[in-house]
């Protein structure tokens, strides 16, 4: 507890320069404005990466204002050991996680969707409707995804991490996430590539 | 390098993720591979429609909702630590018990005695006879010997030289 003090503290420390470490840091000394900002900055980037992973909007917010309740409730307990980014997106992960595992989440047949021109960059309502069922595509695709793979294409993809960000939320190493999301573009691939007008 | 080494490279590539030699090495091979350059262009159209899967807006009212909810909930871990009263006599009754057995212990072990102890309770008997180490030795085996009887059977036997 001393030392993890000292290195809170620490000129050494290097997620001291996160300014979202430093909001949080205000918010533990008292700065509830602080974490109504870290919040008006995340909470829609936490509620559609959940969203994705679970492919339920209704679920999705229920389990975002899971992720900054614990973040509230973590306000004398938190030190800087990470990125702020890194260690929300890890609170948001391991609650996704344990969420997938108490609901098995239905998916969609794609049975009625036709082959789409994905060529024809044309605004027109045919096409909005077309872009409205190739959404539903892609969310069904991505929702068979294996779960690991789904987690590091959503990050990557979505939330733009670096692979060493994806490594340190998910806990595996760099090499280990390059494999993951060249499986997952690969299944992408062979699942997409029939709604593809060549 | 082969296709099979070409094609392990294709995810990175379309995200402009290999070192630049590499770089140069997979445009150099998808121009002379239509295979290659077929499947490239599957993993680029598949990973450019991930983006038709727009983001979702919070519910009206999430913030007051959210704040409401907070309310509502203790955190874990102050709830791990909240101090039942009902058990506050039980704990008492097991601190006294556990007191009052201790203080047992050590006086039975102080009654049986340090070799100090022993001989601060010794009688004025026993005293004499440890002065005497030699005699409280053989006390046992001389203890029911009558002394004085035959001293003077042995005090006869000298005078009478038998």
């Amino acid at each position: 507890m001393f030392f993890m003090s000292l290195f809170k503290f620490s000129s050494s420390n290097p997620y001291l320069s996160d300014p979202n470490v430093q909001l949080m840091l205000d918010f533990q000394n008292g700065n509830k404005a602080a974490f109504e900002t870290l919040m008006g900055q995340y909470y829609r980037r936490i509620l559609n990466f959940i969203y994705r992973y679970l492919g339920n909007k209704e679920r999705a917010e229920d389990l975002t204002q899971e992720v900054f309740i614990k973040v509230y409730h973590e306000q004398n307990h938190y030190r800087p050991t990470a990125q702020f980014r890194t260690w929300l997106y890890t609170i948001a992960k391991n609650l996704s996680f344990n969420e997938l595992k108490r609901h098995h989440h239905k998916s969609v047949s794609l049975d009625q969707f036709q082959t789409l021109d994905v060529e024809d960059q044309t605004a027109h309502p045919d096409k909005i409707l077309a872009d409205e069922e190739m959404a539903n595509v892609v969310k069904k695709v991505i929702s068979e995804l294996p779960e690991n793979q789904r987690m590091a294409l959503i990050l990557r993809r979505y939330d733009n991490f670096s692979y060493e960000e994806i490594a340190e939320t998910m806990g595996l190493s760099s090499q280990a996430v390059k494999s993951l999301l060249n499986r997952a573009k690969d299944n992408l691939r062979l699942k997409l590539g029939k709604f593809i007008k060549e | 390098m082969g296709c099979q080494g070409i094609q392990e490279m294709l995810a990175m590539y379309v995200e402009g993720e290999l070192e630049q030699d590499q770089i140069t090495l997979v445009k150099s091979h998808l121009s002379i591979c239509q295979a290659c350059q077929k499947r490239f262009q599957s993993l680029q159209k598949s990973w450019e429609l991930l983006e038709k899967w727009q983001n979702v807006e919070p519910s009206p009212g999430y913030i007051s909702a959210f704040w409401t909810r907070l309310a509502s909930v203790k955190p874990s871990r102050q709830m791990a630590w909240k101090f039942n009263p009902v058990l506050v006599p039980v704990f008492a009754t097991f601190c006294i018990l556990i007191l009052v057995g201790s203080v047992i212990i050590k006086n039975h072990i102080f009654s049986v005695g340090t070799p100090e102890v022993i001989v601060l309770n010794l009688s004025d008997d026993e005293v004499k006879m440890l002065e005497n180490f030699e005699l409280a030795e053989s006390y046992d085996l001389i203890k029911d010997i009558d002394f004085w009887e035959n001293l003077e059977g042995v005090e006869d036997l000298e005078r009478t030289g038998g």
